[in-house]
Parts: C-alpha cells; sequence; structure tokens
C-alpha cells in the first residue's frame, strides 16, 4: 500500500510543474491582454513538447494510455500556474466523453492525442438535457444551447451528446459551424461561450450511448477539475507563504505572527486534506479494481470529491487574500486570477447541493432518493 | 500510488471476520445496544476472547504474547471490530499499555523492564495511565515541575499530574519527571514507572462536564520507583515521551473512519424519526458530514500507507488532527440541531463514555447518546496538542514560517 506518487508519477508531476512555470510569463500576458488560452505557441508546446493532451487517450488512438490519475497530476501543476490553456477541456472532459462513446475508432481522440485540435464537451454538468439530434440528408444535424462552455469559443471542436430518435448519440461539431458567443467570464484565465446550435452539421461518434457512461465521464471530468482545484489552493498558497515570510510589520515577517501562522496553517490543512482526496479519487477511477471500499461508484465518489476540495479551496484562496493584505486586491498581483478560479470552479460543473443532495440520498435523506 | 489490498490482506480481512462472528454472542447488535451492567460483564470477558484470538495487542511481536501483526493487518482488525461494533480495547486502561507504552518499552526498554511489564500488561495485572500533564505543564508540555531525585536503589518523586484518563482504575502510570533539577525545559527529564498502590501516591477523581469521573490528578508525596524501572536512561525522558506519541498513530484511522460512517447512518435515522428527512437544510449538512467521513477515510489511508512503508509519521498527523477535531465537533452539533428543543434534556440510557463515536448498537433516538457525544466532542481540540499547537506546528513544520516566540523559555 502506498499514497505517495511512484518514480514515474512523480516525473510526470515534476515535469508538469516545470512547463507550466515556463510558459507562465506568455499565459499571463495572453490572460491579461484578455486572450486567455489563445497562445497558440503554448498549446502546441503543451501538446507536441509535453504531450499532455495525449495522456488519457488509448494507445489504439496513438495516445499515451495513460491513467486519470496521470492526467490529474498534470492539471494540479496547471492549477498551481492558474493556466488558461484548455487542458481540462481537451484532455479531460471532451476525452472522458469521447472515450465513452464506446471501443470505435474515433478521428477526434487522434487529433487530440497529436495536439492537432483542442475541443471540449458542450455540457459536462448537465449532458445530453434539452440538446437534439436527428439525420438529415444522410448526416446529423443538432438543436441546443448551452451557455458557461468550458473555453466553448476558442476550441476546435465541440462534443455534444443529444437525443436521437433512437436514444441518446454523441457527436462533434465544428465550433466554426456553430454560432458561439464569447462570456466575461469571472475568472479572466478561462474562457466560456454560449453555444447554440440550431441544425447544426454534425458528425456522429456514437448512436447508442449510455446514459450511465456518459454521466460516469462527467463524474471523471469533475474529478479531473477537483486535481486542478487542489493545484489552485497550493498556488495561492505558495503566494501567502512567501508573502508571510518576506512582509515586516512591527520590526518582524507577519508569518511570525501567529493571528497570520494560523490562518495559513488552516489553509494547508484545507489544500493537503483537499489532495489527499482529489488523488484518491483520482487513483480509484484509474484503479477498475479498487477494491479499498465500497466507493465503486465514480458518481457518488465524484459528490464525496467536490463536496469537500470545492469549499475548501476557496477557503485557502479566500485565507491567502486575506495574509496578502492590499496588495492582493490589487489587479496587477496574479492573486485575484487564484481567487477567481476558485470561485469559479466551484460552480463549474453543477450547484454544490446538487453533490450534497446526492449524497444525502446515500444514506435515504433528501430530494435525490428515490 | 497503489492503495490496494494485497490478496493474503483481503484473505485476513475474510478470517478476522468470520473469526469475530464465531467469538460475539448470536444476537449481538453492537457494544452500543448493551446496558451499564451488560458491557461491565462482557468487557472482561471479551478481553479474553481478543487475548486467545491474537486480535488483542495485535501489532505486538509473538515473543511479547502479541498478535505478531503488519500495522495494515492491524488497521483491518481495528476496522472490522468497528464494524461489528466490539471494542478494541475492552477495559480502560488497555490503551495506555498496549498501544502506547508497550511499543515504548519494546524500543527503549531494558530486557528486564521488557519481560516483566508486557506480560502483565497483557494480563492486566498492570493497568497503566499516562503521566505528562500537568498544572504547569499543557501545552508547554515539557514545563514539568514533578521531580525525582535518587535515593540509593529508588527514585523519590514528588510533585503532581493531571488529567490522567482512567487514572482511578490504574494501578501504575508512567510519567515524566525532572531528574536533574539544575536543567529547565525538554533537558533533564526521565521517564519513569511508578507504582500507584503505595502510600506516596494519591489519585483523585476528575469528573468531566458530561459527568463521568474519567479523570483523575495523581500527586506523589515522597513517592518511591525503582532506579531501574527508568526507561530510555537518565535524561532522555523528552526523546522517550514523544517517540511514545508516534506510537499511537497509523493503525486506528480507517477504523475512526468506519465507525464515523456508522455514526451518520444512525444521525440519518435520527433525521428520519424527526420527520425531516425532505429538510435540505438538515440533509444537506449531514451530506458535508459524509465528505468530511470521507476525507477522513482518505487521510487515514495516507497515514496508514506511510506507516506501512516505514515512514516515520512526520508533521502531516498534525493536518488529521486538525481535520478530525473540528469533525467531531460539526456532526455531534448537527445532531443537537436535529434535536432541536429535545437537546434541552437527557432523555435514554447512560451510554459509552467515549471521545470518539458512540459505537453501533446504540439507540438513534437516544438523546442522551447524542448529548453526551456533543460534550465528549469539545476537549477534542485540546488533548493530545490542542488545535492552536497544531496550526503552530502545521505553520512552523510545514510551512516554514517563523517559530514562535518563547518568552517563558527565555526566562526560565
Amino acid at each position: 500500500m502506498r499514497f505517495e506518487l511512484d518514480a514515474d508519477q512523480a516525473d510526470l508531476a515534476a515535469l508538469a510543474r516545470r512547463f507550466f512555470t515556463d510558459v507562465l510569463a506568455d499565459d499571463r500576458a495572453a490572460i491579461l491582454a484578455g486572450r486567455p488560452g489563445q497562445e497558440p505557441k503554448i498549446w502546441a508546446r503543451l501538446a507536441t513538447e509535453a504531450g499532455f493532451p495525449a495522456i488519457a487517450v488509448p494507445a489504439e488512438h496513438d495516445g499515451a494510455d495513460g491513467t486519470w490519475l496521470d492526467l490529474a497530476l498534470v492539471l494540479e501543476a496547471a492549477g498551481q500556474a492558474v493556466s488558461s490553456q484548455p487542458l481540462l477541456a481537451t484532455a479531460g472532459a471532451a476525452v472522458a466523453v469521447l472515450r465513452a462513446g464506446g471501443p470505435g475508432a474515433h478521428p477526434a481522440l487522434t487529433e487530440i492525442a497529436a495536439g492537432e485540435r483542442t475541443a471540449t464537451w458542450v455540457d459536462a454538468a448537465r449532458p445530453a438535457d434539452g440538446l437534439t439530434a436527428s439525420a438529415r440528408d444522410g448526416g446529423w444535424r443538432v438543436t441546443g444551447q448551452r451557455a458557461h462552455v468550458l473555453h466553448g469559443d476558442s476550441v476546435d471542436l465541440l462534443l455534444v451528446a443529444a437525443r436521437t430518435a433512437d436514444g441518446l448519440g454523441l457527436f462533434t461539431v465544428e465550433r466554426g459551424s456553430a454560432s458561439v458567443t464569447s462570456e466575461t467570464p469571472l475568472d479572466p484565465a478561462r474562457s466560456l461561450g454560449t453555444v447554440v446550435l440550431d441544425g447544426t452539421p454534425a458528425t456522429s461518434v456514437a448512436t447508442d450511448l449510455d446514459e450511465a457512461a456518459l454521466v460516469r465521464a462527467q463524474a471523471i471530468t469533475r474529478i479531473l477539475l477537483a486535481a486542478e482545484q487542489v493545484g489552485v489552493g497550493q498556488g495561492v498558497l505558495d503566494l501567502a507563504v512567501e508573502h508571510a515570510l518576506t512582509r515586516q510589520q512591527f520590526g518582524r515577517p507577519i508569518g511570525g505572527f501567529q493571528a497570520v501562522k494560523h490562518l495559513l496553517a488552516d489553509a494547508y490543512a484545507d489544500v493537503d486534506s483537499a489532495r489527499v482526496v482529489a488523488r484518491y479519487a483520482a487513483w480509484a477511477v484509474s484503479t477498475p479494481a479498487a477494491a479499498v471500499d465500497r466507493l465503486e461508484d465514480p458518481v457518488e465518489l465524484a459528490a464525496l470529491t467536490c463536496a469537500h476540495v470545492s469549499p475548501a479551496i476557496e477557503r485557502a484562496a479566500a485565507a491567502a487574500l486575506q495574509v496578502l493584505g492590499g496588495v492582493g486586491y490589487a489587479w496587477e498581483h496574479p492573486a485575484h486570477l487564484y481567487y477567481k478560479r476558485a470561485l469559479s470552479s466551484a460552480r463549474l460543473l453543477g450547484p454544490a447541493d446538487e453533490h450534497l443532495d446526492r449524497l444525502a440520498a446515500g444514506l435515504g435523506l433528501g430530494p435525490a432518493r428515490r | 500510488m497503489d492503495l490496494r489490498y494485497s490478496a493474503a490482506e483481503q484473505a485476513y480481512r475474510d478470517e478476522v471476520r468470520s473469526t469475530l462472528r464465531s467469538l460475539l454472542p448470536a444476537d449481538w447488535a453492537g457494544y452500543g445496544a448493551l446496558g451499564t451492567e451488560e458491557r461491565a460483564r462482557f468487557d472482561p470477558w471479551w478481553r479474553e476472547r481478543l487475548l486467545e484470538s491474537g486480535m488483542f495487542a495485535a501489532g505486538w511481536p509473538a515473543e511479547y504474547g502479541g498478535g505478531g501483526l503488519s500495522i495494515i493487518e492491524q488497521s483491518i482488525v481495528a476496522e472490522e471490530l468497528a464494524e461489528a461494533g466490539a471494542p478494541q480495547y475492552p477495559t480502560p486502561n488497555d490503551t495506555f499499555g498496549l498501544q502506547l507504552l508497550g511499543p515504548t518499552l519494546m524500543h527503549y526498554g531494558s530486557p528486564e523492564q521488557r519481560d516483566y511489564f508486557l506480560p502483565r500488561t497483557l494480563s492486566g495485572e498492570i493497568r497503566w495511565a499516562q503521566g505528562y500533564s500537568e498544572p504547569e505543564a499543557g501545552s508547554d508540555l515539557f514545563n514539568v515541575r514533578t521531580v525525582a531525585h535518587r535515593s540509593g536503589d529508588t527514585w523519590i518523586v514528588n510533585g503532581q499530574k493531571v488529567w490522567q484518563t482512567a487514572g482511578t482504575t490504574a494501578n501504575w502510570i508512567f510519567t515524566v519527571v525532572r531528574t536533574d533539577p539544575e536543567v529547565k525545559g525538554a533537558k533533564g527529564l526521565s521517564f519513569l514507572l511508578i507504582p500507584i498502590d503505595q502510600r506516596g501516591v494519591t489519585v483523585r477523581g476528575i469528573r468531566n462536564m458530561a459527568g463521568e469521573t474519567e479523570l483523575a490528578e495523581v500527586f506523589f508525596d515522597d513517592a518511591v520507583a525503582r532506579a531501574d524501572h527508568v526507561v530510555g536512561g537518565v535524561g532522555q525522558g523528552a526523546t522517550v515521551a514523544m517517540a511514545l506519541l508516534g506510537f499511537e498513530r497509523g493503525a486506528g484511522g480507517l477504523a475512526l473512519a468506519v465507525s464515523s460512517r456508522i455514526e451518520l447512518e444512525r444521525l440519518a435515522k435520527l433525521i428520519v424519526e424527526s420527520g425531516r428527512a425532505d429538510d435540505t437544510s438538515v440533509t444537506r449538512r449531514l451530506a458535508r458530514c459524509r465528505a468530511d467521513a470521507h476525507a477522513i477515510r482518505c487521510l487515514a489511508l495516507r497515514t496508514l500507507a506511510a506507516v506501512s512503508s516505514k515512514a516515520v509519521p512526520g508533521a502531516e498527523s498534525s493536518v488529521t488532527k486538525w481535520f478530525v477535531s473540528r469533525y467531531r465537533q460539526r456532526v455531534t452539533e448537527l445532531a443537537l440541531d436535529v434535536l432541536g428543543p429535545d437537546a434541552v434534556a437527557l432523555v435514554g440510557p447512560d451510554t459509552v463514555a467515549a471521545r470518539g463515536p458512540q459505537p453501533k448498537g446504540v439507540d438513534p433516538t437516544s438523546r442522551t447518546a447524542w448529548i453526551q457525544a456533543a460534550l465528549h466532542a469539545r476537549p477534542i481540540t485540546v488533548y493530545g496538542g490542542s488545535l492552536q499547537i497544531q496550526r503552530n506546528t502545521i505553520g512552523e513544520r510545514l510551512l516554514g514560517l517563523p517559530r514562535e516566540q518563547r518568552p517563558t523559555t527565555a526566562a526560565r
């Protein structure tokens, strides 16, 4: 039994930290210029040099055949830098839903693995609800709309799970064919789009999609987001600790004052426990025979994970802002990027109450119980 | 990262389960279902059953009469006992002798000390209390005033210890005493074993706010201890005392996650009984507690994995304590809120004086049980290193923040 990372996992985590540190200045410049995630050079390096989009793509699609835990470790590093790259959307949500589409050959997976295309799943929060598809002229057309689609205004490809006459299908839509409006995101480092599909041409990936597989893909996306949130918490905590060690008041570093130290200790414990919970979840969904407990159900596991991680990271980010004082409130200091990412991530993939109602239902209580 | 149990470990779990089924009475519904008198009869009987089956002193090597189990097997035993609702340490002093002093003697004790104390601790002939805290030594752990001076083959001890759990039923106490009065703080201390049944020792019970006399204070007035009952060498008291605390960690975390889950199932039943199964202001708080109990499990897995790979549990155990202690308060506060106006009077039988969750079998609607649990949850952020001391540890040892200025140390 081993909780620590293996040598390979530790190497990957270190590589990812180096990578996101390397590209930090360019990425921040794009964010502050209002073009988050749209610095093609960074994505090109991320895809070809580092190979991150290929991590969770199976070998049959020329992927790296890694685990969700591997990807989670890279996303932790991405979060630590509040990266604006569409890695969670492309390598996480899109790959998860494509893999849910069944074992068929999906050109989209191969393109993602090769780093040729970025992608997102238009609805990682409430799959298929209100999205429909119909066959027409030998092709498919999809209709419906979604707001707050992760990187929806900038990725190449949109993944759409939609109801058909026969059941549930999975489709790809060229972003250029859809009507997409850029939103003004709370988190300036993560672009969001409102996607309107109105008989938009689509390519079918799967026509007999299992609803449970979709829900599982959604759970995996949430668990990957949790990993990124942990990185966000670590990143903002690092800023605050550095400040507490160097900022002097009353003739000594403020980190020596117990009032400040205890704030940071609470933030550390929040981030540390969140990491333990998020890594456990990523490991468990990566390990089919994880008979370590009764948590065979990734949906339940995602609810447990989100219910713990989201508030813990929000608390940590808020504590860090408090320690940073006035400086943390300034636009030019990166702290606000972390805080906004923490706020936004906690709400991005469905309301917290939904997770809680699911967990209460597991104890036979609340509105979600049968 | 790999948290799977080996095939042998899983087989061992099955074995423990079937052993427990065969040992426990056919109509067993959990220790919490027993009345006070039934418990008094059950405890010594159960202690014998555990001893026979090798699950008592599970981690002690077989040569000392223990089960010789690995840390993971010990954890499995503890988990399965929690699942069955059967106590792991049936009599009140067992935890101090088995979990704390036993391993300390194996590590630091002389062969004579081991040969004398270990079998008697196992048999229950010697019942230990822990003598660290003093009126002036709480968070400032080593501000010890109790002194021992050497007189021939004995130490003559004078001073006072306080907050001894199960002190009134103990007949020996392991203490940290000052053997070099010229030195202050952590130096000049020794780890000394003192028999309680002698003229120079007085034990007085302390009633806690739940009304139980589970604590004691111990007065030494020219008490006598044998010269060769110092453990780990004269002047090594602080080292031995800290090492002893380290032995506490590792095997019990997953069992706590199990008993926390059982407690939440019980709380869910209370919520249903109270007609609030659809009241989201309550059910969502319970759901948060469920996520907390899951986090306790994950933290326990980390600790267990570290200990099983022989890593010394470090300051990250402060994070576990930070989390668990506050959780005990959150979950029991929720129970009081569910009881609402019914929380103002104790109705229902007396419960087990437990610091953790009440064991399986407790009536979910017993107001007494929930109220007592809420009272027992208060000192959890105080004893064994207060929440504020844990925060100092996290801040200084894990974040590298400047150490707390300790003016009293300078003044000493």
